[in-house]
């Protein structure tokens, strides 16, 4: 048994875990009859609660708003999701790709079914298009935070228009921690122009204590490969931030921002474990 | 019977059958979007989780079968997930507030479901009102904001270990007391 796992049904049961986590839950779940019984009694003494919300009158248009996105949302998935769907097909069965045709309508259901004294490859299946909806998701996300970050800016520089060094916002992510139950805080990465320099700017702020050497170090993260961003340690408030010049950088593709808590200050690769990340 | 008829529009939704996702949406949009809003607390927000809702059950995302229970309860986990992802990414921009609970008047008695949803939220509450200040509010931040045990310990401030005990004992207390009118009113 594995008590490491035992100890995140809450999580499970909130719906807070990432998809491997989750993934790897379940798994347990199988081989833990006490973590079944234990879930199954959760959902047992919460069934009743939803009744406590009171009627509420959905917005006018409201049916007709959410019934044309679910069937868009299908047109969606065929313009844009279907090849990958048949790669998945593809990975599970050694049978020749099905047609799209095939895939949509009933015979996807009756796909489905015979599939289902195979959970695994169901779940897994599952799994992959929840993971891609979730990318979906988070990069909306990204574009939205993004917007706002830009629209504020442009109040802000109408307000300062005498001012000068103003520095441009080229790029803003949230930093969200890695495992709200290992560790607390928050922050953000905002990538910004300045006088010719583009540079990173990390921010953080309610982290935990450091102990001794350890102190926090950010990275950028291209593909694999972790380039570090600088190290820093945060005052008794948990608030700490760091500076990087991107323009030194012989290109700066970076697909995802991370901040770590290293052993030590200035670590070429990272030792420790990741706290805060962007979405990718 | 009633849960036949919802495994057979489920079961019909898997088939791409428009009509009845229509259906679905006709039966169940006001208890989710009640819900919804419970949890997202804005008009816009609750809309916004039903459509994922209702998308995920289209696409066909996350599978029901009868052993999971109930139909109803399968698609209010659903929500309340969705909408806890919902709260999460708000939460960047907005301080949560705990929402008090408002007692309005129900406009009017739609369906059957509807009637049996306002019953049992009556018995509920009731109960609810038997629980100490501090339970109802581990209640709220555990079910409705789907707050972490850590959160909750902060905001409760009471020890991050004593946490999941507190809450089940909440819910504990929640079911025995509805246990106890159920039988009075059987």
């Amino acid at each position: 048994m594995t008590n490491h796992q035992c100890e995140k049904l809450i999580e499970y049961f909130n719906g807070q875990m990432l998809e491997e986590e989750k993934e790897a839950f379940e798994k347990h779940l199988e081989s833990c009859e006490e973590c079944r019984e234990e879930l199954s009694e959760w959902e047992e003494l919460s069934a009743d609660l939803p009744f406590l919300s009171e009627a509420e009158e959905p917005p006018q248009g409201m049916k007709e708003r959410v019934l044309t996105n679910v069937w868009n949302s299908e047109e969606n998935k065929e313009n844009t999701e279907a090849p990958e769907k048949e790669k998945d097909e593809e990975k599970n069965h050694s049978f020749k790709r099905p047609s799209p045709i095939w895939l949509a309508g009933t015979a996807a259901a009756a796909l489905l079914l015979s599939l289902a004294g195979n959970g695994y490859l169901l779940s897994e299946n599952q799994q992959l298009a929840e993971e891609r909806e979730q990318l979906a998701e988070e990069a909306e996300q990204l574009a939205l935070e993004r917007d706002v970050i830009a629209s504020d800016y442009e109040a802000l520089l109408e307000e300062e228009e005498d001012g000068n060094g103003v520095a441009d916002v080229l790029l803003a992510s949230n930093l969200a921690s890695a495992d709200e139950a290992l560790f607390s805080g928050e922050g953000s990465a905002t990538i910004i122009s300045e006088d010719g320099h583009v540079d990173l700017l990390v921010q953080v702020s309610g982290m935990p204590e450091l102990e001794g050497e350890e102190a926090f170090q950010a990275w950028i993260i291209e593909g694999e490969t972790p380039v570090s961003a600088g190290s820093f340690t945060i005052d008794e408030n948990g608030n700490g931030a760091v500076r990087y010049r991107l323009s030194d950088m012989e290109d700066m593709q970076i697909d995802q921002i991370a901040v770590t808590l290293e052993p030590q200050p200035n670590n070429d690769q990272p030792e420790g474990q990741m706290v805060l990340a962007s979405p990718q | 019977m009633e849960k036949h008829e919802d495994v057979q529009l489920y079961e019909r939704i898997r088939a791409k059958d428009e009509a009845a996702m229509e259906m679905l949406y006709d039966k169940y949009a006001k208890l989710l979007y009640s819900f919804a809003y419970k949890m997202v607390y804005n008009a816009a927000g609750a809309e916004e989780v039903v459509q994922e809702v209702m998308i995920k059950l289209w696409r066909g995302k996350g599978i029901y079968s009868e052993e999971k229970g109930k139909f109803t309860t399968w698609l209010l986990t659903i929500t309340r997930h969705t909408a806890i992802d919902y709260l999460r990414k708000q939460k960047k921009t907005t301080e949560d507030v705990i929402h008090q609970e408002t007692e309005h008047e129900d406009s009017q008695p739609g369906t059957e479901e509807l009637v049996e949803w306002k019953h049992r939220g009556e018995r509920v509450k009731e109960a609810m009102r038997t629980l100490k200040e501090e339970q109802r509010l581990i209640i709220d931040l555990f079910y409705f904001k789907g707050y972490s045990q850590k959160k909750i310990a902060e905001k409760v401030n009471v020890p991050l270990g004593t946490v999941k005990g507190r809450i089940r004992l909440a819910l504990k207390h929640l079911k025995d007391e509805l246990y106890e009118e159920r039988r009075d009113w059987q």
